[in-house]
């Protein structure tokens, strides 16, 4: 998993939860960097999956919501790192359905070893989307809230549907209607 | 401490990580995007190699295949001139001899004069068509040089004679005089030299209106084994104006363009002379000038030569009374060869038979008895070499009471191999055609008196 997603999830951690909480997650997770990421590195996604159940324990919320809560602020990070990427795109199904050909293709230039998941988008109707996640990561809620963070980027209102195609969560269907 | 510089501090290094981080980013891309455009590179530069590699194979092929052509082509040639001359040369060979005999009945003044004019045209036309047979054969890298003794002497009054005609004919002077220390008997190849001379001569006349025209052989030098002779034709012509002169010897060249049509020629003549020349060891050079006559010169090596023991040099044409009823048989398909040859055959007192096929010739003398053959070589259904097999090999099996029968080659052919064939294939002797009166008869007498 790409280093930015660690360095972003322990600034969400300081910024939402305080330095204190941020401070006994890292502290108390198992972490095989022992805590240390740097955002042009690549680590295991156990370790994510460590620091989210140490927050949940922390903060005694469930780790979806947590993830979902990390996506809306993942986005948001990225829209302001990445600016220059989004600079042409003009509304959130226009980002959505350039994920796979335009984003992903510039992110494995910088990252060629990437394992990025793969999103199928296509429209059911003149305002509803459906997104198809799939990742062995099976991080859909992550997905679900970097959705959010977008539409709220584009200033949009989404109504989202999110539905396990696999049992396992590796397979996920998202239908989104602009309201 | 204050927490607060603590925070501030923690924010300027989080700050500097991130802008390490963009800078690590922003480089990645850089590498990206170079590694792209070599890759980029190297397939169009391997497209290029490709591209190129295939050019230069197919060039190459073009020109092999461009080079096969070109060979092809001057083979052809060669086989085409050849051919062509020697078809040309069969049916002038009758005009020639059948002119010959009429020139032998006496008829009036005029027709005469029309007869002799006519042999004049029709030798020219041999000397030029054998020009071109030369030629081929010298490309073709077929030309042999022979070494006979003979005598310079007997060769320049051939040559005087040879000219006697143009020389009244076109009013003017031509001297042949040959140094006091040059030997009359030399050893080497004579009809070459004659052939050579007659070349240099000839285009002396041709272009000489006015004046005379002079050959000259000095001795440059000499030693036990050979004499080297300078033979020189000057003349008082036109000359070659000296921007022609690096082409004067190369094929199918003359001096300028209508050269061809005021003067005539194939423009071989010096192209042939010289390779001879080169050939025999020989150099030859010109000086001329516009306007100012040309002056060709020549230097040849001879061996000594001894005069023939026999004083006859059958220079009387009386046939010998012994040949008188002696029968021949021709074997020749070509109706005016028959003619022209049974013609000076019965003129010697002998009997003529003809075949027209090597085939016929085979039964002839299986059924009766001739004193000699003279055989063409090329006839339809059976060839004369086949056919003089046959005959030595029935000889051999019958073991003939007559003896060997003398056969006599015909041939048109001046091609070495060709005649070495005939002697291969039994026969004893050969001649050429044109037939010339003497050396046929020469030999006829030479292989019917030793039987």
């Amino acid at each position: 998993m790409k280093g930015v997603v660690f360095t972003e999830f322990i600034e969400m951690m300081e910024k939402d939860f305080g330095f204190e909480v941020a401070d006994r997650v890292i502290e108390n997770s198992d972490t095989s960097s022992k805590g240390v990421f740097t955002g042009v590195g690549t680590y295991p996604s156990r370790d994510m999956v460590a620091l989210l159940t140490q927050l949940s324990t922390e903060t005694k919320k469930p780790a979806d919501d947590l993830l979902l809560h990390f996506g809306e602020h993942l986005f948001n990070s990225f829209s302001r790192l990445y600016a220059h990427l989004i600079a042409d795109i003009k509304d959130t199904f226009g980002l959505l359905e350039n994920i796979e050909s335009f984003i992903h293709v510039e992110v494995k230039k910088l990252y060629p070893d990437a394992q990025l998941p793969a999103i199928d988008t296509h429209m059911v109707g003149p305002d509803t989307m459906e997104l198809i996640y799939r990742s062995r990561r099976k991080l859909g809620h992550l997905a679900h809230g970097l959705i959010m963070g977008c539409a709220a980027c584009f200033g949009e209102t989404m109504e989202i549907q999110m539905e396990n195609l696999v049992m396992d969560a590796s397979e996920v269907r998202f239908t989104i209607k602009k309201m | 401490m204050d927490p607060e510089i603590l925070k501030r501090a923690l924010d300027r290094e989080r700050k500097a990580r991130k802008e390490a981080e963009r800078i690590i980013e922003q480089k990645s891309l850089e590498i990206y995007r170079a590694n792209q455009e070599l890759r980029e590179l190297n397939q169009s530069l391997e497209l290029r190699i490709q591209e190129r590699t295939r050019e230069i194979e197919a060039s190459k092929k073009d020109l092999i295949l461009a080079k096969e052509e070109a060979e092809a082509a001057t083979k052809a040639k060669s086989l085409f001139l050849s051919t062509m001359s020697h078809e040309i040369r069969t049916p002038l060979n009758g005009i020639i001899g059948i002119t010959e005999l009429m020139m032998q009945i006496n008829g009036d003044e005029r027709l005469e004069e029309m007869l002799a004019s006519m042999k004049y045209s029709a030798d020219n036309l041999l000397v030029i068509i054998n020009d071109i047979l030369d030629f081929s054969k010298i490309e073709a890298g077929k030309i042999t040089f022979e070494r006979m003794d003979f005598s310079l002497d007997a060769l320049l009054d051939g040559l005087r004679e040879t000219f006697r005609f143009r020389k009244e004919e076109k009013n003017l002077a031509f001297i042949v005089e040959k140094a006091a220390d040059v030997p009359q008997w030399l050893a080497g190849d004579r009809v070459k030299l004659n052939q050579m001379l007659i070349n240099l001569v000839g285009n002396a006349f041709k272009f000489t209106s006015q004046g005379e025209i002079r050959v000259r052989v000095t001795l440059l030098s000499q030693s036990a084994e050979e004499y080297c002779l300078q033979f020189s034709v000057k003349d008082t012509g036109v000359g070659i104006p000296s921007s022609h002169h690096h082409r004067i010897f190369h094929s199918f060249s003359q001096s300028e363009k209508d050269t061809a049509r005021k003067y005539g020629g194939t423009g071989l003549g010096l192209a042939i002379t010289r390779r001879l020349i080169d050939l025999q060891g020989g150099s030859i050079a010109f000086e001329s000038e516009r306007n100012q006559g040309a002056h060709f010169y020549f230097q040849l090596s001879f061996g000594p030569g001894r005069p023939p023991t026999d004083p006859d040099d059958g220079k009387s044409m009386v046939a010998s009374p012994l040949l008188q009823g002696r029968r021949v048989l021709l074997a020749e398909d070509n109706k005016i060869n028959q003619f022209v040859a049974a013609k000076f055959l019965k003129s010697w007192g002998l009997d003529v038979e003809i075949a027209n096929t090597g085939q016929e010739a085979v039964d002839m003398v299986a059924d009766g008895s001739y004193d000699l053959v003279l055989m063409d070589l090329q006839m339809p259904v059976m060839g004369g070499v086949e056919a003089t097999g046959i005959i030595r090999q029935r000889e051999q099996e019958n073991a003939s009471p007559r003896g060997h029968l003398p056969i006599i080659a015909l041939t048109a052919s001046v091609f070495e191999d060709i005649q070495q064939e005939a002697i291969q294939a039994g026969m004893d002797d050969l001649t050429t055609k044109p037939i010339q009166q003497k050396a046929l008869y020469t030999r006829i007498e030479k292989w019917i008196l030793k039987k």
